[in-house]
C-alpha cells in the first residue's frame, strides 16, 4: 500500500481552500464542478457524479469525525480514480459521527477496479484526520497549490505525526 | 501496532471471546461497512477489538476500523471482553457475514 501514493490523484485544479457551500449537498456539487472546470469530466458527467455521491451519502454519512468527510462513489463515470479536496472555513453539517461540523471534504470517485487505491486513500485520510498537526496545516493552507504541498509532505516517510 | 489506545487484555482478566471473521464486502472494509461494524459494536458494553496480525483496532472507533484498510477477503479476529462479550462476538460474526451484500 505504501507504493500507492494517494496524492498522485490530487491536482491543484481539483482543490479549493474556500468552499462556499453551506450544506453537504452544495459541497458535493461544488467539488464535482471542479472536475468539469478542469475538463477532467464533462459537465454532464460531473453532475451525474454528484448525484451518485449524494445518493450514497443518503445511505449513511461520510462525516467520519474530527471535521473530515469523505463523500464518494464507485462509478463507471470515471476511468480510474479522481479526488477533489475542499476546505470550508465556516464548517458544514454532514451529520458526522461525532456531531461536529466538517471543515475538510475529500470527494472521491473511483472506477470499480480501484478498490485498493480507495482503501489506501482512506487509510491516509484517517491518519491525517487524527493528526491535529496536519489538520491545522490543511485548514490553514492559503492556496490550492499550498494545500497539495501539505498533502504531499504528509505522505513523506518519517516519524508518525 | 495498537490503535486508539485499546490495550490487550491483562493477565488474569476474564477470558476474551474470540471469533474468526472475514471481510466479505466486495470493495473491502470501506466507509459504509466500517460504519456498520461500529454501529453493531456500540450496541454492546463489551470491549471489542478487531485483530489483524499484530494490529488491534477498536471496533467501536470508526477511524480505527477504517485505518485497517482491509480489502475483500481479509481474515480478522473479533475479540470481545466483558459481560455481553458472547452476544457482541456473535453479532459481529453475523454482521461480517452480511457484508457480502455490500456494493
Amino acid at each position: 500500500m505504501d507504493a500507492v501514493k494517494p496524492t498522485r490523484y490530487i491536482r491543484p485544479a481539483h482543490v479549493t481552500t474556500s468552499l462556499a457551500a453551506e450544506t453537504r449537498e452544495e459541497a458535493v456539487r461544488e467539488l464535482a464542478a471542479l472536475f468539469a472546470a478542469s475538463r477532467t469530466l464533462t459537465k454532464a458527467k460531473a453532475d451525474a457524479l454528484a448525484a451518485d455521491v449524494l445518493a450514497r451519502e443518503s445511505e449513511g454519512t461520510t462525516g467520519i469525525g474530527c471535521g473530515v468527510a469523505v463523500p464518494h462513489a464507485k462509478t463507471v463515470l470515471v476511468d480510474d480514480f479522481v479526488v477533489a479536496v475542499g476546505v470550508s472555513r465556516a464548517g458544514i453539517d454532514f451529520a458526522s459521527v461525532d456531531g461536529d461540523p466538517v471543515h475538510v471534504v475529500f470527494l472521491i470517485a473511483a472506477a470499480p477496479s480501484f478498490a485498493a487505491e480507495y482503501l489506501a486513500l482512506m487509510k491516509w485520510v484517517v491518519s491525517l484526520t487524527r493528526s491535529k498537526y496536519w489538520m491545522k496545516l490543511l485548514r490553514g493552507a492559503p492556496t490550492a497549490d499550498a494545500l497539495v504541498e501539505v498533502l504531499e509532505e504528509s505522505h513523506a516517510p518519517g516519524p508518525g505525526r | 501496532m495498537t490503535l486508539a489506545n485499546v490495550p490487550a487484555p491483562a493477565e488474569g482478566e476474564a477470558a476474551a471471546v474470540r471469533r474468526d471473521v472475514r471481510v466479505t464486502s466486495p470493495q473491502g472494509l470501506h466507509a459504509r461497512p466500517a460504519a456498520r461494524v461500529v454501529e453493531t459494536a456500540r450496541r454492546f458494553r463489551a470491549r471489542i477489538s478487531l485483530l489483524h496480525g499484530a494490529t488491534r483496532a477498536s471496533a467501536k472507533d470508526l477511524l480505527d476500523v477504517l485505518y485497517l484498510a482491509a480489502p475483500h477477503g481479509t481474515a480478522l479476529v473479533v475479540e470481545a471482553l466483558g459481560d455481553d462479550a458472547e452476544h457482541a462476538a456473535d453479532a459481529l460474526v453475523a454482521l461480517f457475514s452480511s457484508l457480502a451484500e455490500e456494493r
